[in-house]
Parts: C-alpha cells; structure tokens; sequence
C-alpha cells in the first residue's frame, strides 16, 4: 500500500512530468500549428492567383452583357474582400514566425510565408485595377448623356448656382 | 502614362470660361462628363472644371486625388477640387491633352450630383410659382 508520502512523491513528480511534458510540447504544438497554417496560406495564396487569372484574363474577349458584367463585379468584389482577409491573415502569420524566429526556433515554411505576403498585395492591386476597369465599362454607357448634362447646367445657371 | 484617347471620366486639359462672365481663362484639369458613344462620334464634350481654388467649401465640390510629381491616375499635382457648379462644352479639337482619368468612385460621386439636381430641376417644374 501507498504511503501518504510516496503519494505526495509521486503526484509531485506528475505535475513535474507533466510540466516538463507541456512546455517543450506547447511549443511544439505551436509550431506545428504555425507550419499547417503557412501551408494553408500558401495553398491559398497560390488559390487567389489562380483565380485572379482567370477572373482578370479577359483581354480579346467581347464585352460583357450586363447580366454577365453584374456577375464578373459581384464575384471580383466578392475576391477582393477574401484577398483582404487572407492578406491579413498572411500578415498576422508572418509576425507570428518573426516572434518564434526571435526566441531562435526554426519555422518551416518562413520563406514560403515571406513570399506569400509579399505576392498579396500585388494580386491585391490588380484585382483593384480590374475592378476599376469593369466600373468604367459601364460608367462608359450609362454615363448621363449631353442634353441632359447641359438642362441641369443651364438649371444651376437660372437658379444661381452656377460659379467658378 | 496619359491614356491617348478620350474616354469618359478622362481628365483633360482645355481653355476654359468662366461660368458668370464668360471670360476665357487659362487652361485648366477638366473631367470629362460624356458617354463613351458621344465622345467616340465626336461631340463636343461636357466637363465639370478643376481648380485649385477651394476656400470656403460649397456643395457640388469633390476633391480629386492628386500626388506631387503627378496622380498615378489623374496625372495632377497639386491638391485640387472638380466643381460640378463649373461646367463648360469644349470641342474636342481645342483639348490641349489628356493627363489622366478621374477614379470610377468620383465620377459616380459626379454622376449622382447630377442626378440629384435634375430631380430638383423637375421638381421646381412642377411645383406652381406661389402668388
């Protein structure tokens, strides 16, 4: 039978185990996590430029109708707010590594993750370029039409509202 | 680099006249206000005027994004404002260049200015003058 003080022994020695156990693997685990999620953001990285080129690769194509141009501008807005998201993310990541890198562990994957938040902002951008293009397509057409322009100028002129 | 053509919401640079004397001035950043099929038949264009002058802000004012050395988009530089109280009819003929283009949101600020004001305009119409 267990005496109360091998118990004290032994239980002290469990909470030491466990101790001993929990900081290297927290650690560990941390890591670990850290490189499943550079993987997740370079899987998603490479998905978001997969997509902006098939999304922004439309040079030579005939102009869209507006049903299809209402499409292609929900989906690009749609795209930018998940490139956002991801470039935060991938922001967040990065700094996450720089603290592990700074208590000297080493991250698989750091490079790659670098590379990844550098590429977000210039997939960012052209996806932004697009979204602009498709704007101006339809301002082009639905831009209000001279007669119109100069019945309001001669209004704002009538009623004293005209001024340089 | 400034785009070659006339385009809707194109930032142009033209001589322009004063809205209440009609006296011409320098020339002046303009946006180009015009459909693309209008421009592209070569109509004379509808502009809302830019200036540097702002003082004292009035409605229909719109700041236009600027950078020293020139906008990436709009080609200007100095801090300046689109008056949609200023508008003039230049011909295409008499553009001195084309600097850049206005982003879509400001133009679509432009656009609902207008849009507004031709409610406006209808709705004095129908109301009777009081006696």
């Amino acid at each position: 039978m267990c005496s109360l003080k091998d118990l004290d022994i032994q239980s002290r020695a469990a909470v030491a185990l466990v101790e001993e156990w929990q900081t290297p693997h927290t650690i560990v685990r941390a890591i670990w996590k850290l490189e499943d999620l550079i993987g997740l953001l370079a899987r998603a990285t490479a998905a978001a430029r997969d997509v902006q080129r098939e999304i922004t690769n439309r040079s030579g194509t005939p102009a869209l109708d507006s049903a299809a141009q209402y499409n292609v501008t929900s989906i690009t807005a749609y795209l930018l707010e998940a490139l956002q998201r991801l470039k935060q993310a991938a922001d967040g990541a990065v700094h996450i590594v720089e603290m592990f890198d700074g208590q000297g562990y080493s991250i698989d994957g750091s490079a790659e993750l670098r590379e990844c938040a550098a590429a977000l902002p210039e997939i960012v951008a052209d996806v932004e370029a697009f979204a602009e293009g498709l704007e101006w397509e339809e301002l082009e057409r639905t831009a209000m039409p001279s007669d119109r322009i100069r019945a309001v100028a001669d209004y704002l002129s009538s009623t004293g509202q005209a001024s340089a | 680099m400034a785009p070659a053509r006339i385009q809707t919401g194109s930032i142009i640079w033209a001589k322009v006249t004063d809205p209440l004397t009609q006296a011409e001035l320098e020339p002046h950043a303009a946006i180009v206000l015009n459909p693309q099929h209008e421009i592209d038949a070569g109509s004379d264009l509808d502009v809302y005027v830019c200036t540097t002058s702002f003082r004292n802000r009035q409605p229909g004012w719109f700041d236009v994004p600027t950078k020293p050395g020139g906008h990436e988009m709009t080609g200007l530089d100095q801090a300046c404002v689109v008056k949609a109280t200023w508008h003039n009819v230049v011909p295409q003929a008499k553009v001195l260049r084309i600097s850049g283009r206005a982003p879509s949101r400001l133009f679509k600020q432009l656009q609902n200015w207008l849009a507004d004001k031709e409610r406006e305009r209808f709705r004095k119409q129908r109301t009777p003058p009081s006696s």
